[in-house]
């Protein structure tokens, strides 16, 4: 019975979607899947030997070096640390890494005594850093300074956060900013007015549209899928580390692949393109 | 407990999505998804009142108080009272810039646009733009310390900005026919260098930095399905 069944679906799958026919496919996207699981399949491999103890080497991000710096300054200049997580909401992926990242920020800013400053663009946002800096404060052992009116949703308008975001930077004077997630039209606002409050600034986006604006006018900037990188490196978890190993690996896998139709279009051998424009077009 | 079941409603949910992708003849899992995504919505509406509540109490709270700059919380709190009064009385839903109806018009019967709309478009629309052109100056401002040729990377990006803006306007090729150099250079003038530099050099380094992102945001996703990154819920990584 299990054999009929999994003759049945593997027939399904490998059947063509014939003209007319409005059923979906018994199995769509199949080169999207197999790639999916061969980067799973990486994934554990990597978790597995990072969780035996090898932990593999990650580079020093500079920009999130500068973090404790940055908290420590505001220490010391008895001044508030203001971050944001960006114009998304919490659908967005960039969204979750600066969450991530503020569960360490805030855990630092407690330990320190440091007031952390967050105006939400969302109000899902806010309730979710609510919870991440609380528990922050709870593994500093400091949750009786955990204020959750420093945690705040403004408006789901771009420009009205931008104004209200501005006029704490004016009328607070923060001594480091940190913008982490996703940022469009506002990022260079954002950075100048804190530039010109003379505050440590660090950045990290996936927006390439953005990412210059904020390397010109921050300290410190994580360029793309350093954002993603962050949490890992932050918690030094092996789990974690391990993830980013794989992550290269796919990357050497996918540049191997990249070199290879290079050269094989320049002696014109065009069938090695056609059959991943093939796979990319249909999924 | 507290953080199990979110991370089991997590992982579920991302679970049904992708076997919906993948397999979506599977019996009932298109239901499943409708439900997932019923559930999103409800959760965004009732978070949508946790804000509003978050944003009148702190400001009810600063004005009480007499803090610094509470003039700006009346004012903020006088707005949102004004432009929900009006909202509600014509029974107004935000569409885009604008307000509609429920009859999906928002003129009146003199053909007059809603005071609903009217506080949206000739107040908030104006300042947002007054906000948003900030940038035309902080760019100069940013420009200028970006452009202090004090190293070769510093001297390379000046003089690839100056032959991008040169190219971008029409005085960059009458300055370039001017100077002779088409008789030296033919038609590489600065308009098709700048095209160059925007369509080589600057694509490759993009595309580069889009396949990092790409390939972050996938192993991402499934760090967070699988549970491996908890950091988000407050977890800390570990």
């Amino acid at each position: 019975m299990i054999k009929r069944g999994v003759f049945l679906f593997l027939f399904l799958s490998a059947s063509p979607v014939f003209a007319g026919d409005e059923k979906p496919p018994m199995l769509a996207h199949p080169y999207v899947l197999v790639t999916m699981l061969l980067m799973i399949a990486i994934l554990y491999t990597y978790l597995l030997t990072a969780k035996k103890g090898k932990l593999p080497f990650i580079r020093t991000l500079p920009g999130l070096k500068a973090i404790d710096e940055a908290i420590g300054r505001a220490t010391e200049l008895g001044k508030p640390v203001l971050y944001l997580s960006g114009l998304g909401d919490v659908d967005n992926i960039q969204t979750l890494a600066a969450l991530s990242i503020l569960s360490h920020v805030a855990k630092k800013a407690a330990e320190y005594d440091t007031p952390l400053i967050m105006p939400s663009m969302y109000s899902v946002t806010m309730v979710t850093a609510q919870e991440v800096i609380k528990e922050a404060h709870l593994r500093a052992g400091r949750p009786d300074t955990y204020n959750p009116d420093n945690v705040y949703y403004v408006s789901d308008e771009q420009f009205a956060f931008v104004a209200h975001t501005n006029g704490v930077m004016e009328r607070m004077r923060p001594a480091a900013n940190i913008y982490m997630g996703a940022y469009f039209g506002e990022s260079l606002i954002l950075a100048e007015t804190g530039h010109a409050t003379g505050a440590i600034q660090i950045a990290g986006t996936a927006e390439t549209s953005q990412l210059p604006f904020f390397v010109v006018a921050c300290d410190y900037c994580l360029i793309g899928e350093e954002l993603y990188a962050a949490s890992a490196y932050l918690s030094q978890d092996a789990k974690q580390m391990g993830s980013i190993k794989a992550q290269d690996v796919v990357r050497l896998i996918v540049l191997g692949f990249i070199l290879v139709g290079s050269i094989l279009e320049t002696v014109n051998l065009p069938h090695y393109a056609d059959f991943f424009q093939k796979v990319l077009g249909g999924g | 407990m507290q953080r199990q079941i979110p991370m089991f409603i997590v992982f579920v949910s991302g679970l049904t999505m992708i076997v919906d992708y993948f397999f979506p003849r599977v019996p009932y899992i298109q239901g499943a998804r409708e439900i997932f995504l019923n559930w999103g919505r409800i959760a965004l509406t009732f978070a949508m009142i946790l804000g509003i509540m978050n944003l009148l109490m702190s400001n009810l709270r600063k004005v009480a108080l007499r803090k610094a700059g509470w003039i700006y919380n009346v004012i903020l709190l006088g707005s949102f009272a004004l432009t929900f009064y009006f909202a509600v009385q014509y029974k107004m839903v935000p569409s885009g810039n604008t307000f509609i109806t429920h009859k999906g018009t928002d003129m009146g019967s003199s053909g007059t646009m809603s005071f609903a709309s009217k506080i949206f478009l000739d107040v908030y629309t104006p300042l947002s733009g007054t906000i948003f052109s900030l940038v035309a100056f902080f760019i100069a401002s940013a420009a200028f310390r970006a452009f202090r040729a004090k190293n070769i990377e510093a001297i390379l990006l000046l003089s690839s900005a100056i032959v991008v803006m040169l190219g971008s306007i029409p005085f960059g090729d009458s300055l370039f026919a001017w100077l002779g150099l088409e008789h030296i250079l033919g038609h590489r003038n600065f308009s098709w260098l700048s095209t160059q530099i925007q369509q080589i050099p600057m694509s490759a380094a993009q595309r580069a930095i889009n396949f990092g992102v790409a390939f972050g945001m996938v192993f991402m996703s499934i760090k967070i399905l699988t549970g491996i990154d908890r950091s988000y819920f407050g977890g800390g990584g570990e």
